[in-house]
């Protein structure tokens, strides 16, 4: 039997906002992701993707049911997690070079030594020669690749994805679309992304969850036989970019859709 | 280099304008408030003589006197209001204690609690406070700062201070404190690695805005009973017998120490701050 990475039992979680009124967010979420593997949350805005990434970080807790990430509770796995969140959380003081080694700061590594990996993290995710700039002085898509350095930073081998790429042009997001599978391959990373994108979700998921709409619950895991690496050009890629966007349509909206794309 | 040049220029532009409009009005015959530019300037260009026409010291010596007292205060002022300001922009119980009495007691002008310092704390100097009664004369500076003055401006300076930490601890992303949460930082880790660098700007204008306020309360303080030397005692001195020379150069002294102090602080505000600028 696959080790899970992530396991969702049951889950369920209401907010109440600030007027008093509660607001469903899941209501009984299940879903395992494997070790090693990449699962793609889709479904539409609003079913509870993102609480359910800051339930795996151990930011939330669940009303009920029970969230797992390597077996153990999200609270115990801090410092094993890389958990990257739509809108970039460097820290704006701080060098990129700084930023990136941050994590190593905190285990307490040498300065010096901290320094060389980092520079050596940057060069990784094609950021050599820019580790004295500062996170504003980056473009968005920069500011994502120093994300996802600083995480390998963190040597963590769960990832959490918050629509991480959804901000950036289609080259650099095929770029750290690849990045990130490269990484996959080399370190044995297994990943929980959340996107809205169905290609991107294909391209780089071994299973899809789709999650009805708000209060979120999964409704089907579609498993992805395609083989890594994907050609998206290929013809076998888009029939397959097709058969999950009918599939995912049909599941959210019903069977007489013309779909949302 | 050009930029900067034209920035000081037009800086000038006002001050210059209004030292013509000063002359111009010192030159009216009889003319009593404004004294002549010249005799100004000879006061400010020769510090550390002592005054022949007004009983009090050099203005270099008073000079000394009030920045030694606003740095004591001041020096208080944020020693105290910067922790306490960072509690409470950071413990929603600290706020909920301390909120109701520091905004009670913010808006009561510092000098209102002069008498009520003078009567807890006496009218001792420093120097007789540390050294005694006898010995104190041997300490010619310290025996100037009286800690009932010294009060007065550390409360001038504290609520600035005190509000601004706050505010700037308040406002931290919560995104960064999660992210410095994940990689497993502890509580005194995230404090000092994210609460702190986040609300520095903050900080460092509230201690702009504090300083200010120092100077502003210094001139009344140092009416103080048994003031003998200060800034604000030669203005309040010169006032009395009409020796306005003194009185504007006194203004001039705190004028050009304010500038020099703020300029610190400012460019310190630039450093800490560089990356909000862009923020915003």
């Amino acid at each position: 039997m696959t080790e899970s990475a992530f396991s969702f039992r049951q889950i369920h979680k209401t907010f109440v906002a600030r007027s008093g009124e509660s607001v469903p967010a899941l209501d009984g979420f299940c879903c395992e992701g494997q070790v090693g593997d990449i699962t793609c949350l889709v479904g539409p805005t609003g079913c509870g993707k993102t609480t359910l990434l800051r339930m795996a970080a151990g930011l939330e807790s669940p009303d009920s049911g029970s969230v797992a990430v390597n077996g153990r509770a999200p609270g115990q796995c801090r410092g094993e997690l890389a958990y990257v969140p739509q809108q970039h959380t460097l820290f704006p003081w701080l060098r990129l070079r700084d930023n990136v080694s941050f994590p190593l700061k905190v285990k307490g590594t040498r300065r010096r030594e901290r320094h060389r990996g980092a520079d050596a993290l940057l060069d990784q995710v094609g950021l050599g020669g820019r580790a004295r700039l500062y996170p504003h002085e980056c473009s968005g898509g920069m500011q994502q690749r120093v994300m996802l350095a600083r995480q390998l930073a963190a040597g963590a081998k769960n990832w959490l994805l918050d629509e991480p790429f959804s901000s950036l042009d289609e080259r650099t997001r095929y770029a750290l679309q690849d990045l990130l599978l490269e990484l996959r391959r080399r370190q044995g990373l297994s990943a929980l992304f959340v996107t809205h994108g169905i290609e991107e979700a294909v391209y780089l998921a071994d299973r899809v969850v789709v999650m009805s709409p708000g209060p979120g619950r999964d409704v089907e895991t579609i498993g992805l036989d395609l083989t890594h690496p994907r050609d998206r050009l290929s013809a076998g890629f888009s029939a397959l970019v097709e058969r999950v966007r009918r599939r995912i349509d049909t599941l959210i909206l019903g069977p007489n859709t013309l779909g949302v794309g | 280099m050009k930029t900067r040049l034209r920035i000081a220029l037009v800086g000038m532009v006002l001050p210059v304008a209004l030292l013509v409009a000063w002359h111009v009005a010192a030159s009216r015959p009889g003319e009593v408030v404004f004294p002549r530019l010249a005799s100004v300037w000879h006061v400010v260009a020769h510090p550390t003589e002592k005054p022949e026409t007004i009983d009090a010291p050099s203005l270099a010596f008073s000079a000394k006197t009030s920045l030694l007292r606003i740095a004591i205060g001041y020096v208080l002022a944020a020693g105290l209001a910067i922790p306490l300001g960072l509690l409470m922009g950071r413990l929603r119980i600290a706020h909920e204690v301390m909120a109701p009495l520091t905004t009670m007691l913010r808006v009561v002008c510092p000098i209102a609690w002069l008498p009520a310092a003078i009567v807890v704390i006496g009218a001792a100097s420093l120097a007789e406070h540390i050294w005694g009664p006898g010995q104190a004369w041997q300490h010619e500076t310290l025996e100037e700062v009286q800690p009932a003055m010294v009060l007065i401006i550390a409360w001038g300076a504290f609520f600035p201070i005190l509000l601004a930490s706050s505010s700037g601890a308040r406002s931290v992303r919560n995104a960064l404190l999660e992210t410095a949460w994940l990689t497993g930082m502890g509580r005194t880790g995230r404090f000092f690695c994210v609460t702190l660098p986040y609300a520095l700007p903050s900080i460092v204008n509230g201690m702009r805005i504090g300083l200010g306020i120092s100077w502003m309360v210094i001139v009344a303080a140092e009416l103080y009973p048994g003031t003998r030397s200060g800034l604000g005692y030669t203005i309040w001195v010169s006032h009395d017998t009409v020796q306005y020379e003194y009185t504007f150069a006194a203004i001039a002294y705190i004028m050009l120490i304010g500038l020099i102090l703020d300029g610190g602080l400012w460019s310190l505000e630039r450093r800490v701050s560089h990356w909000q600028a862009v923020q915003r």
